[in-house]
């Protein structure tokens, strides 16, 4: 949570671009990334977190009505725009097929190995059902409390508990096959 | 690979920063979601942008299918040249006209004839579309005052009219006999 995320957030509803600004540029890195780990390429999840945004503004006035942490509502529109994305696009995500320069991973102290290797931890992930996918970004990735991930997808914390054990198991399947496979 | 430590490593990955740039200057030039009041207000006057441009488009077709209703029933409004029954009797009244004019001039023609008495036939101020004869060659040919050969365009139904031909041809072709065997002579 950004420091005087609050005051930020009340001047955001009265209409005051800067101070929305200054809440992009905190949870805009955190969107794109879940946003990206869960799409797989650069341009769309691009185009994606730039409508999660859009739409954050453009519907700031409801924000004070809804009850829980801005994050968590952020979250819980890029989960929305993605669904929407699989809705009208069908992707299948092949191990074997991954191209390193479809998803651009911009990390100055990866070495080429080293962005393979993560980009192929991208795709496994996709595998996952997206709830579990979810909870992995929002845990294991970005550091959310379970309280702010129950939020954001809606769900009890106990719930959320469960799903990022099974969630972690299978993706630990996932890649120990990848790994025995290649 | 600690799978872990992996997935915290994805925490280095980030947005382009023009991508981040543009988005936001973009985001932030766009109208914010107003508060209930000033949402209303704004709908309130939207729908009446919308109400005002319905009803021009509707004025406007009915303007245009009223203006083409009364070009059919009004003769003011209707265009002149697509009646019919008008450019029918201006045609037969052209012809009339004809008829009268060609009678006038063979009429004219026979008082010319019969004043010259020996002077030869003035072949060039025959009528239009007549039968020119050289008098010489053939003398038993009358040379004719009305076309009946040859019919020239817009005259062919004036000519051969029996109600516009008068008894002056016959007339004329006795004395044009005459001046023939004069001539021979």
């Amino acid at each position: 949570m950004l420091d005087g995320e609050n005051k930020l957030i009340t001047h955001a509803v009265r209409g005051r671009a800067s101070a929305f600004g200054s809440l992009y540029d905190y949870y805009q890195p955190k969107i794109y990334r879940f946003v990206l780990i869960k799409v797989g390429q650069r341009e769309e999840a691009e185009d994606l977190t730039h409508e999660v945004f859009l739409n954050a503004w453009q519907n700031i006035n409801r924000y004070k009505d809804l009850g829980f942490p801005f994050g968590a509502w952020l979250y819980q529109i890029a989960r929305n725009k993605v669904i929407d994305h699989y809705r009208t696009r069908k992707s299948t995500v092949n191990l074997e097929n991954v191209d390193p320069n479809s998803i651009s991973v911009t990390a100055a102290e990866w070495n080429p190995d080293s962005k393979l290797e993560i980009e192929r931890l991208m795709a496994a992930v996709r595998q996952l059902k997206p709830d579990y996918q979810d909870v992995i970004i929002m845990r294991f990735v970005e550091d959310l409390p379970i309280k702010e991930t129950a939020d954001a997808v809606g769900k009890t914390e106990g719930a959320v508990k469960l799903i990022q054990h099974r969630a972690i198991k299978e993706l630990k399947n996932i890649v120990g096959q990848d790994l025995r496979e290649s | 690979m600690d799978l872990l430590e992996s997935l915290k490593k994805l925490k280095n990955i980030g947005p382009d920063s023009n991508y981040t740039r543009n988005s936001k200057d973009f985001i932030l030039r766009t109208e914010p979601g107003l508060p209930l009041l000033l949402g209303a207000r704004r709908l309130f006057f939207k729908g009446l942008e919308s109400g005002a441009a319905l009803a021009l488009a509707g004025i406007s077709v009915i303007l245009i299918l009223g203006g083409s209703y009364l070009t059919k029933i009004s003769p003011f409004f209707g265009a002149r040249s697509l009646d019919l029954a008008s450019l029918k009797a201006e045609a037969q009244n052209i012809d009339i006209q004809i008829n009268l004019t060609n009678l006038n001039y063979v009429q004219s023609l026979g008082k010319t004839i019969s004043e010259s008495g020996q002077s030869s036939v003035p072949v060039g101020k025959l009528p239009l579309g007549s039968t020119a004869v050289d008098p010489v060659k053939s003398p038993q040919n009358h040379i004719i005052a009305t076309p009946k050969t040859k019919k020239p365009s817009g005259l062919s139904a004036t000519s051969e009219s029996s109600t516009a031909v008068p008894s002056a041809p016959e007339e004329e072709t006795m004395l044009i006999d005459q001046a023939l065997q004069t001539l021979a002579e």
